[in-house]
């Protein structure tokens, strides 16, 4: 890297600097939240107040309160480190741990699983007793690069904050661990036996939530300080997108002609639907004639087919990236749950739902009866992301595409902006009936009037459960 | 145990009369059995009461409280932690026996989430009361045993039920023994530390009363330091003008054994007086100490310095013919027949004002000593005193000749320059070869040269001041440090300065660029030093007074006010709506029952305690009629669907019904009667 400006060179350093010190300080917090209990933390707390105030062994006895304290935590780390030694030895491969995990979660809404723990050997052995589990997730720390380029949705922090940059080192964090467990005690876990816990797990944002392996802690005596038993058991869970309710809506079209069908693979040859079995009547076409039938009863006897009329939307999410405001990606976050909370509500046994968005090409699943479940767009929709390079025209043509069997669109917007609204226009100008929300992250910016001439409602990041309700 | 270790803190600090009625309170609620119950926004409204009374307590310490203040303060808060967290420890003890979430006790904390780290204020009571009690300093061993008792009670009940308990008993009685040893090696450590860092530290300051070690013969640029040690307040002569430039003695030596100066014998005498009567440093010399007009008079020409002493020990600066001191904090003073005052008090600003007083001099008399010459400076001393005349004439004339010699033949120079190969010494090199130097070698020179005109000499060290600082003040910084000769002419020691004067404006000129920000530092520093040890507040008291209170009363106003709203804000945001169908009036069906020992039980549905409500003797018709409300109970509770109005209505009369029915029944519930029910 050229440096030319000292100024430059100065806040390259710096923010080197703060990086590895946050790394470290993440790894030593984390540490420290595990190694050390409720109790010791206390412990340490005071162990540091009595240093501060016996700082000076002559002025206050406090000095005497903080060797005792000091004495205290060396012995719990002393007892912990010397029996650790023995004690993995005995219990090597003796755990064996299982999670009975869910394959969805749904972001923010804790999800609870079991976890199982065997202790194998001889059911003449000591009992387990005083265990806590923790689950550990995997995570990569984030790199510089994307520390420099992280912003924090929805927060304004002032130019030291922005600078020093440690908010958004713990929002990045967080996502980056996409989840919280609680730690649980477990039961007294007999030799030989299995004993169950419910986990508790919280997932951050949609996408994944990776477990590397669950540890299992024992205490001292004084129950100070902690010692771990790692066991790897790499597992995930796939974490659905926040879903809103919606109030009961009427989707504006007609019910089109389907050709297949419902069941659309179900069917080969013939593309109507078979309806039922009827009396030969003159002029009836002898490829109908139910030959199995006719030889059952002695009378010609027809099948009779049925046009498939009814309703086909598209939802159609909008992947293109939003030139200036929603830096911290929460407007399109905020798209993909409003499109995931349509694909939960619609009701895809009276209808067809295609959902489109335009990735590296343009994707198109549907769902319906005999189709995919609302579950299977979900989970698509888990894995959905913002694409760097402008996706509107390719979304307008993949919709453009299925005009003639489409009732309705609903449109999901992460932005709204001139592009968006020329594509808004074209879907009009070609007859489609559409419902257009633009989910925006700086409301101010725009008057609410352009949204209202537009014909789009406009969905405020922060307010999109309020905002959904009064569609 | 929080009553325990309120009476610990008690017995320690010798607050016995408060201690007992505040755990008797505390300790009352096993015979009272409290029902109250206290929300969150109590809960934080008490530890901002605590935070109030802390805040308030340190406040008012800062304003009593002798110098040195700060440290006083924060001592003192320490010691009365106890009371300041009385109200959260008794709103723990009464009102929330759940621990607390550690936001109750930071006011920054509460407007974000729950920390989740949650902790029984009464374990932090003890804790505080153990601190408090540690700050009366009893140095005797009941402290550490009182600390050990309660940190092992405390862990004791927490203890992990994995272990026998034997283990943990083991445990807590090693660390006992181990904590006991490491505090007695702790402190002995810090003494032999802070003494050992107290001379590292010092030696450029601070003057050693036995020896100096000079830079004579050493080669390089004399290293100098722009800090300021001390601000003086010169009086006026009585010509109106300061006599400058001053000299601030703090030691003499009389035996040269280059490069260093020794003194020998030195032995430090107890000097009479007291903070209040001041010190004489002669017999019968407290002159200006007596009170009224002439006090005021001497007062005002007396030399006044602040002076910082980081372990509060230090030598004091002091004029020549200095007779008598006062303004010092209470102290032991001790003097040396070299005129060296030694000052043991506590660390921190020291301030004193120094009498100058006619007559005989303070100082020993000259020995032997002071007259002789070292062996080998005495070929070149003899051939300038030679080239001089020094031998022979009065005392006065050679003092001349010796002054004239030095301001006419040398110059000075802060490079030190190597010695010259044909002359065996470095003084003799400055004396005969290179005519330059620094005061050290301008001060040998001369004590010397006296020595070889036959008057006794002693070289002498302390500071020049000169530079004036803002107002009336003197700034004496490091490289104002000066050396000088003193000699003994007609029965006195008079002080012999032949540094040519430009030197002040040589080192002067070689000041740092920093120097302007260490100036600015010092100045706050001194400023801080002056009013610690200011005598009369009469300005500056009210006005730190008034500053507390509108500090207090803006603090007071962030915590009731503006976190109020915070959390009221956030409170609606986690979602802590109202339960719906918390107006259901079948609550009071179950007071009712409750009142009658028919109490339902934490979590037992309705629809099992109605069967247990007719075991326990409710009629069988009120049994029907309660299940009847109940299913409209549960309708307004749980059906996401409001409720129609007419169904509603429906509910409160028929609670109503029943209830005027139970209260009818004379006995309690298991007598209630059909008629009644039935009308």
């Amino acid at each position: 890297m050229r440096i030319q400006d000292p100024l430059m060179a100065f806040r390259a350093i710096t923010r080197w600097l703060f990086y590895y010190s946050y790394r470290r300080l993440s790894r030593f917090t984390h540490w420290s939240e595990r190694r050390l209990t409720g109790v010791g933390r206390v412990a340490v707390t005071a162990t540091v107040a009595f240093a501060l105030f016996g700082i000076d062994t002559e002025q206050t006895t406090a000095y005497q309160g903080f060797t005792f304290l000091v004495s205290l935590l060396l012995l719990s780390v002393l007892f912990l480190s010397v029996t650790s030694v023995t004690y993995r030895r005995r219990n090597r491969g003796r755990f064996a741990v299982r999670r009975d995990l869910p394959r969805f979660a749904t972001a923010g809404e804790p999800l609870e699983y079991r976890v199982r723990v065997r202790k194998t050997g001889s059911a003449s052995g000591r009992a387990e007793r005083g265990l806590t589990l923790y689950e550990d997730l995997a995570f990569d720390w984030p790199t510089r690069a994307e520390l420099s380029r992280a912003k924090e949705p929805g927060v304004k922090r002032n130019k030291i904050d922005e600078f020093m940059g440690f908010y958004a080192w713990t929002w990045l964090l967080a996502e980056r661990r996409n989840g919280t467990v609680e730690a649980r005690d477990l039961p007294v876990l007999p030799a030989g036996g299995e004993v169950a816990v419910n986990v508790r797990l919280t997932p951050r944002r949609r996408g994944a939530v990776r477990f590397a392996g669950v540890s299992l802690a024992r205490t001292d005596p004084l129950r100070l300080c902690r010692a771990f038993v790692r066991n790897a058991l790499p597992q995930s869970v796939l974490v659905l997108p926040r879903r809103y309710r919606l109030a009961p809506i009427t989707l504006a079209g007609h019910r089109r002609y389907q050709p297949g069908g419902v069941a659309l693979a179900s069917w080969a040859g013939d593309s109507e639907e078979f309806f039922g079995l009827r009396d030969y009547r003159p002029g009836d076409p002898l490829q109908r004639m139910h030959w199995k039938s006719f030889a059952r009863l002695g009378q010609p006897i027809v099948k009779e087919f049925q046009t498939e009329f009814f309703e086909r939307h598209a939802l159609a999410l909008d992947t293109a990236p939003a030139h200036g405001g929603d830096a911290g990606g929460q407007a399109f976050e905020e798209a993909v749950s409003v499109a995931a909370s349509f694909v939960y509500t619609l009701d895809t046994q009276e209808c067809l739902l295609d959902m489109l968005f335009a990735g590296e090409e343009a994707h198109v699943y549907t769902a319906g009866r005999g189709l995919l479940r609302a579950e299977h767009l979900l989970e698509v929709l888990a894995g959905v992301q913002r694409q760097e390079r402008d996706t509107l025209q390719q979304l307008e043509r993949a919709v453009l595409e299925r005009r003639g069997e489409l009732s309705g669109c609903i449109l999901v917007l992460g932005a709204w902006d001139e592009g968006r609204r020329r594509l808004v226009e074209a879907l009009r100008s070609a007859g489609l009936q559409l419902l257009v929300l633009a989910v925006v992250d700086d409301a101010a910016a725009i008057d609410p009037a352009v949204y209202a001439a537009a014909g789009v409602h406009r969905v405020r990041v922060g307010h999109v459960q309020e905002d959904l309700l009064s569609l | 145990m929080v009553g325990a270790a309120l009476l610990f803190w008690g017995w320690q600090t010798g607050w016995l009369p408060l201690a007992v009625p505040l755990a008797i309170a505390i300790e009352a609620r096993v015979l009272w059995r409290p029902t109250l119950t206290l929300d969150l926004q109590g809960v934080n409204r008490f530890a901002d009461l605590s935070s109030l009374a802390l805040i308030a307590l340190g406040a008012w310490l800062l304003v009593t409280l002798e110098a040195p203040r700060a440290g006083r303060t924060v001592i003192g808060m320490a010691q009365w932690l106890p009371l300041t967290l009385a109200p959260l420890a008794l709103v723990q003890a009464y009102l929330v026996r759940a621990p607390l979430d550690v936001s109750v006790l930071f006011v920054t904390l509460r407007a974000r989430r729950p920390t989740g780290m949650r902790v029984d204020m009464g374990f932090v009571y003890v804790i505080a009361c153990v601190l408090g009690a540690s700050t009366a300093n009893v140095r005797n061993e009941m402290f550490y045993a009182g600390a050990a008792v309660f940190a092992s009670w405390s862990l004791w009940n927490l203890r992990s039920r994995r272990y026998h308990r034997t283990v943990a008993f083991a445990m807590l009685m090693v660390a006992s023994v181990l904590g006991y040893g490491g505090h007695l090696a702790l402190n002995q450590f810090q003494g032999a530390l802070s003494e050992w860092v107290g001379e590292l530290l010092d030696r450029s300051v601070d003057a050693n009363p036995f020896r100096t070690h000079s830079q004579i013969g050493q080669i390089g640029a004399l290293k100098l330091s722009d800090r300021i040690v001390m601000r003086v307040h010169v009086p006026a002569g009585p010509s109106g003008e300061q006599p400058l430039p001053l000299l601030l003695h703090r030691a003499s030596y009389n035996v040269f054994f280059s490069p260093s100066w020794i003194a020998r014998p030195v032995n430090f005498d107890a000097l009479p007086g007291d903070a209040e009567q001041g010190w004489s440093l002669r017999a019968g010399g407290s002159a200006a100490g007596a009170g009224g007009a002439a006090a005021e008079r001497a007062r005002e020409r007396a030399v006044e310095v602040i002076d910082y002493a980081r372990n509060g020990k230090t030598i004091l600066a002091l004029p020549t013919g200095t007779v008598f001191l006062d303004g010092l904090p209470p102290a032991e003073l001790r003097r040396s027949g070299f005129g060296s005052t030694n000052v043991d008090t506590a660390p921190g600003f020291l301030r004193y004002r120094a009498y100058r007083g006619e007559g005989a001099s303070v100082e020993s008399p000259p020995a032997d000593a002071d007259y002789a010459v070292p062996a080998r400076e005495r070929e070149t001393l003899g051939a300038v005193a030679a080239e001089l005349g020094l031998h022979g004439p009065a005392p006065r004339e050679a003092r001349r000749r010796i002054e004239r010699f030095f301001a006419e033949k040398f110059r000075y120079t802060t490079w030190l320059q190597a010695s010259s190969p044909q002359v065996p010494t470095a003084l003799g090199t400055f004396l005969t070869r290179t005519r330059a130097g620094h005061c050290e070698y301008f001060a040998s020179a001369t004590v010397l040269l006296l020595r070889e005109a036959g008057i006794a000499a002693r070289y002498a060290t302390g500071f020049s001041v000169q530079e004036r600082g803002s107002g009336e003040e003197f700034v004496v910084r490091e490289r104002h440090a000066h050396a000088w000769a003193r000699a003994w002419i007609y029965g006195a020691w008079v002080d012999i300065d032949t540094t040519p004067p430009q030197w002040f404006a040589v080192e002067g000129g070689e000041a740092g660029l920093t120097q302007w920000f260490t100036d600015a530092w010092s100045w706050l520093r001194f400023a801080w030093g002056r009013y610690q040890t200011s005598d009369d507040d009469t300005v500056s008291r009210p006005l730190l007074i008034g500053l507390l209170v509108v500090l207090f009363a803006w603090l007071a106003w962030r915590i009731f006010r503006g976190p109020g709203k915070r959390v009221q804000a956030f409170a609606g945001a986690q979602g802590a709506a109202p339960v719906a169908g918390a107006d259901s009036e079948f609550y009071r069906i179950e007071k009712l029952l409750a009142a009658r020992n028919l109490a339902r039980d934490a979590a037992e549905p309705l629809t099992a305690w109605l069967p247990r409500l007719a075991k326990g003797g409710l009629e069988p018709d009120g049994i029907d009629e309660l299940r009847a409300i109940v299913r409209l109970h549960y309708r307004l509770r749980f059906d996401p669907e409001p409720m129609a109005p007419e169904l509603r209505a429906e509910l409160r009369s028929r609670v109503e019904r029943w209830l005027q029915w139970a209260q009818a029944s004379p006995q309690g519930a298991g007598t209630m009667r059909k008629t009644t029910l039935n009308e």
